[in-house]
């Protein structure tokens, strides 16, 4: 006799035999003691599987986990951090429970007490105030109760906190504190703290105060890295002229014309603060050309007095102008022309010319070259221009 | 009677509908839709974990990233199956990450039963039997077992081939009866 197989057996307990197989399985379960026995066994197997994992939950404990998910799924349509699974499901010591029953009123507590926290019984569906859109079949209490009374849950309250109620409240009137919501993380959290805020705004400030300096007083040059040699010494003897110079008009009293509000004092003022070129941008000094004004000079005000005038025109400056090259004949380029009284310096151009204005009188120019020895020379400056030539040998 | 549809494996009633309410935002829809099918679930959830606890959390988490990721429903299935699918899915990688449940670990409150003794207790040997297996396969004695799944239809919720089905069907059965009759 052959018996069924388990695939056979299998297919006829989940119905899935149909027509004469199903007819023929019966018969031959009917007449084989073996085959039914092995039936029987899973059938009992079968049965044992359905009273273990397919009994009907209970009502009010699927209410209470379906609040939970409601809550959850709530808060992170509004964006509010979701509470874990572990917060909803707080248990109840069974120690702590009845020390305060829900309908007491927690008192307030003094400052030292309020690190102090209890346990309380939270209701059914609390929370649901911070979720309005949560529908209102939440809100339907649960109609079958087959099971004991449902274990409250707990949540932990400062004790006297007065921040604590949850609708805001003042102590004294029964309310459920709010759990506190979890910092939030990633760029949220930085974004929703307050210090990054006055961060920002400082930050914003600082800029705008930056650009108001920039318009008011211009880009200042920054220079990254150590100079050259010749343009140090240069910055340096001209701030020492600098310095004299501010110390003989210090020392000048000041003339009629140069009292505030006259046209002739903001001129001659804008001359004097005007910055040459040359410290500047480390360029040759610009000198007029034979017969043209000299920009940097002050016009001569017509409302100086006869007296003015005359000392004007007893210290008119003169110009010492010269060509500087080397043994052979040939210009020599960025060579430095010192005038001692007053201190300036010039270079020569491509050509190896140069110009500067000075008062009449003896004046010594020094010409330094790199590579070569310098020159000093004392020159007798009267009115006009001067014209000379000098010849740098090479340094021994 | 399920207030939703008769056959909710099968019939995807009006699932359709509240997913794409709840896919524009609407949460009645969304909490009716979960509400539909959370009794099915919760006894998918009890079958993938075997404790009351894990499975709480199970069921939590499986509504609340289904809740997430509704675009992802099939619009040609019950989202039965999809849940389904999402939960086994959970369960499997914390099996993986937690490991199986130790006999000392505390679990929740089994559910009583008249109040007795918990329903678990009474069979050791195949609560024993069933924790040795993996988590698609008490899927598979869940689905055609306790809910009377037909093979077709069980193929289509696991996405496994309906022979493959019967033929690990035959043999959890085979070893089960092995291990409860001796």
């Amino acid at each position: 006799m052959k018996h069924l197989t388990s695939l056979q057996l299998c297919a006829f307990l989940d119905d899935a035999l149909v027509g004469a197989s199903d007819d023929q399985t019966a018969r031959h379960l009917a007449s084989c003691a073996m085959c039914r026995s092995r039936y029987e066994a899973w059938c009992h197997v079968d049965d044992s599987l359905r009273e273990l994992l397919g009994q009907t939950p209970d009502e009010h404990a699927m209410e209470q986990r379906t609040s939970w998910v409601e809550i959850a799924v709530s808060a992170e349509r509004k964006g509010l951090p979701a509470p874990e699974f572990g917060e909803l499901r707080i248990p109840l010591p069974a120690a702590v429970a009845p020390a305060v029953p829900p309908e007491r009123v927690l008192p307030m507590a003094t400052p030292a007490a309020s690190s102090a926290t209890i346990q309380r019984p939270v209701p059914h569906g609390a929370g649901r105030e911070f979720y309005p859109e949560l529908p209102s079949v939440m809100a339907q209490p649960s109609t079958a109760h087959r099971m004991p009374a449902p274990t409250p849950m707990l949540e932990t309250v400062p004790v006297g906190d007065p921040s604590a109620t949850r609708t805001g409240k003042p102590a004294g009137q029964q309310g459920y504190a709010r759990i506190p919501p979890r910092p939030r993380k990633g760029l949220g959290g930085v974004m929703s703290r307050r210090g990054t805020w006055l961060g920002l705004l400082l930050v914003v400030a600082l800029a705008a105060g930056v650009r108001l300096g920039i318009e008011r007083f211009g880009m200042p040059e920054i220079k990254f890295g150590r100079r050259p040699a010749h343009e140090r010494d240069a910055s340096g003897r001209k701030a020492v002229a600098d310095g004299r110079t501010d110390r003989e008009e210090q020392a000048t009293p000041p003339r009629r014309s140069d009292r505030p509000g006259s046209a002739s004092t903001s001129r001659t003022g804008a001359a004097a603060e005007e910055p040459d070129a040359s410290i500047l941008f480390d360029l040759p000094a610009l000198e007029p050309e034979d017969g043209e004004p000299d920009p940097v000079a002050p016009a001569p005000s017509r409302l100086a007095p006869a007296a003015d005038r005359d000392a004007g025109s007893a210290s008119a400056k003169s110009t010492i102008c010269g060509e500087v090259r080397n043994a052979k004949g040939t210009p020599i380029e960025g060579a430095r022309v010192y005038l001692t009284s007053p201190a300036r310096m010039v270079r020569t151009d491509r050509l190896g010319r140069f110009c500067l204005s000075c008062p009449s009188g003896k004046r010594t120019v020094r010409i330094e070259s790199a590579g070569r020895a310098p020159v000093t020379r004392t020159l007798k400056v009267g009115s006009g221009r001067l014209e000379t030539r000098f010849t740098l040998d090479p340094a021994n | 009677m399920h207030p939703h549809s008769l056959r909710p494996w099968t019939e995807p009633g009006r699932d359709h509908d509240l997913v794409l309410a709840a896919q524009r935002g609407d949460l009645v829809a969304l909490f009716t839709l979960l509400r539909v099918h959370r009794e099915t679930l919760w006894r998918l959830c009890l079958a993938l974990t075997l404790d009351q606890a894990r499975a709480e959390r199970l069921f939590h988490e499986t509504l609340v990233r289904a809740a997430k990721s509704l675009r992802g429903v099939p619009s040609d299935a019950p989202v039965l199956h999809w849940l389904a699918r999402l939960a086994t899915h959970l369960a499997v990688a914390w099996s993986r990450h937690e490991g199986p449940r130790t006999p000392g670990e505390p679990t929740g409150a089994w559910p009583v039963a008249d109040g007795e003794a918990p329903l678990f207790s009474h069979d050791p040997r195949l609560l024993a039997t069933l924790e040795r297996l993996p988590e698609q396969d008490r899927l598979l004695l869940v689905l055609a077992v306790v809910e009377r799944l037909s093979y077709g239809e069980v193929a289509r919720v696991t996405k496994r081939d309906a022979g493959e089905i019967v033929r690990r069907l035959t043999e959890l059965r085979e070893c089960l009866a092995g291990e409860v009759v001796a």
